[in-house]
């Protein structure tokens, strides 16, 4: 059984892009930078507008549902005091192998950002309602309470002039 | 050999398939446990419990799942040295064993997750325990590592499609990628789901590898990515990755980006008899 985890609202709104009519949106990304993976692997579900969705709102479209992303967690540190702290190379001469915590994830929010553009939005509040996987009694250490941390979320759309390797995603 | 099956034997430098788990011939799904079954017997560095600890605990390779500006950076090709090493290394076991690939996409109309090979307890015919259902993981360090589990376990969780993707998905979103950053990236997050909806010692980096069905998970992973450079014609990593070392293996990434320079490739099914000479 997964495990409900605290929801987290993002407080400034997604400014959305301007000029519909003259170049409209192909696609769009959200992306959530700096994301915090050394505690629990949990699945997030991605609502737009939706600045009370919670663990019981339908994952679908009249929800502001978006998509969603996972992270495969470290569970903790199974080191001693300082073993996962991040650190990189201490000079250029510095050959060990360093490990950190943070990853990046992306959700397509295409068609969710297309409705919202429809109805005339003009900004978007971003939702993000984790589960925590099912440990089946392992131990799990890390932030199991608020495992869903990051340093930002950005919005980036692609109209039909960007490089095809970026619209054709 | 001990256990060896009866079949054709590989020639040394013929190209290794890895096949369908599902579509495995009876002796091949026998080569496969028995492959696993050996080395967890070894105590040396061609034991299962060696391999298994290079991900997570204790040997903590884990910087490939680390993230640069570029998204995720060595997730794909360092697998792909981890799976060809622990591959080879059961082939010292069982001459001819390839490691099969999962099929874990969500088909409603036969909704599935985790395969019979890996999931029956015991082996039919009073055979044992299956050596690909769960395997033990042994004490690591002195002092013990608080709340290390002593064996693999799963969540026994019923099919997903929020967590499996289709196969559609992957052959008409996915595999259209064109950004290689982007599509490594799409995949991971896959993978991290599969990790997370099997649970248990699967849901966790540290111990993943010690469940035998992270192999056929990853394997399915590197099949992906192989038939995205087929359809794509681009290797994906760029060349200022080129003079990585996929630590701890004797590999750059250049060395990883053919799967045929590695030796094998992926197929469905495959069977043999012997000839008359």
């Amino acid at each position: 059984m997964t495990s409900e985890a605290k929801i987290i609202r993002v407080k400034d709104p997604l400014e959305l892009p301007n000029d519909q009519a003259r170049a409209p949106l192909w696609s769009a990304e959200l992306f959530f930078k700096g994301l915090y993976r050394n505690g629990p692997s949990f699945r997030a579900a991605v609502f737009l507008n939706r600045p009370r969705a919670d663990h019981d709102t339908p994952e679908d479209d009249a929800h502001g549902y978006a998509g969603c992303f996972f992270v495969f967690g470290k569970g903790g540190c199974f080191g001693d005091e300082g073993h996962c702290d991040p650190r990189g190379p201490e000079s250029r001469f510095d050959t060990r192998v360093f490990h950190g915590g943070d990853t990046t994830r992306s959700v397509d929010v295409t068609a969710a950002l297309r409705r919202e553009l429809a109805a005339g939005k003009t900004e978007v509040a971003v939702t993000v309602v984790p589960r925590i996987a099912d440990s089946a009694g392992v131990p799990v250490g890390g932030d199991t309470d608020n495992p869903v941390q990051f340093s930002e979320v950005e919005l980036v759309t692609y109209d039909a002039y960007a490089p095809a390797a970026q619209r054709d995603n | 050999m001990e256990g060896r099956s009866q079949g054709v034997v590989p020639a040394a430098n013929a190209l290794r398939h890895r096949l369908s788990v599902d579509k495995l011939t009876t002796a091949q799904l026998a080569d496969l446990r028995e492959a696993f079954r050996l080395a967890a017997k070894r105590s040396d560095n061609r034991s299962f419990s060696f391999w298994a600890g290079i991900h997570g605990v204790p040997q903590g390779f884990c910087q490939h799942h680390v993230t640069n500006e570029h998204g995720a950076r060595f997730f794909l090709p360092w697998h792909r040295a981890y799976l060809h090493n622990f591959e080879l290394t059961l082939r010292e076991f069982v001459p001819g064993v390839t490691l099969p690939w999962w099929d874990w996409t969500f088909d409603a109309a036969h909704p599935r997750f985790i395969p019979d090979a890996y999931s029956r307890k015991t082996l039919p015919g009073g055979g044992g325990p299956n050596p690909l259902a769960s395997q033990a993981i042994p004490r690591i360090t002195q002092p013990p590592i608080p709340g290390q589990p002593r064996k693999t376990v799963r969540a026994n969780n019923p099919p997903d499609s929020g967590s499996q993707p289709t196969a559609q998905f992957i052959d008409k979103t996915l595999l259209n990628m064109k950004n290689y950053f982007q599509f490594s990236l799409a995949l991971e997050n896959i993978h991290d789901g599969i990790h997370g909806l099997v649970g248990g010692t699967m849901a966790n980096i540290g111990w993943a590898a010690y469940d035998p069905i992270f192999w056929a998970h990853h394997v399915m992973i590197d099949r992906i990515w192989a038939l995205w450079q087929d359809r794509n014609g681009i290797a994906g990593p760029t060349p200022d990755m080129f003079e990585e070392v996929l630590q701890p293996f004797n590999l750059k990434i250049p060395g990883v980006l053919e799967i045929g320079r590695l030796g094998y490739t992926y197929s469905a099914s495959r069977s043999g008899a012997r000839g008359n000479r």
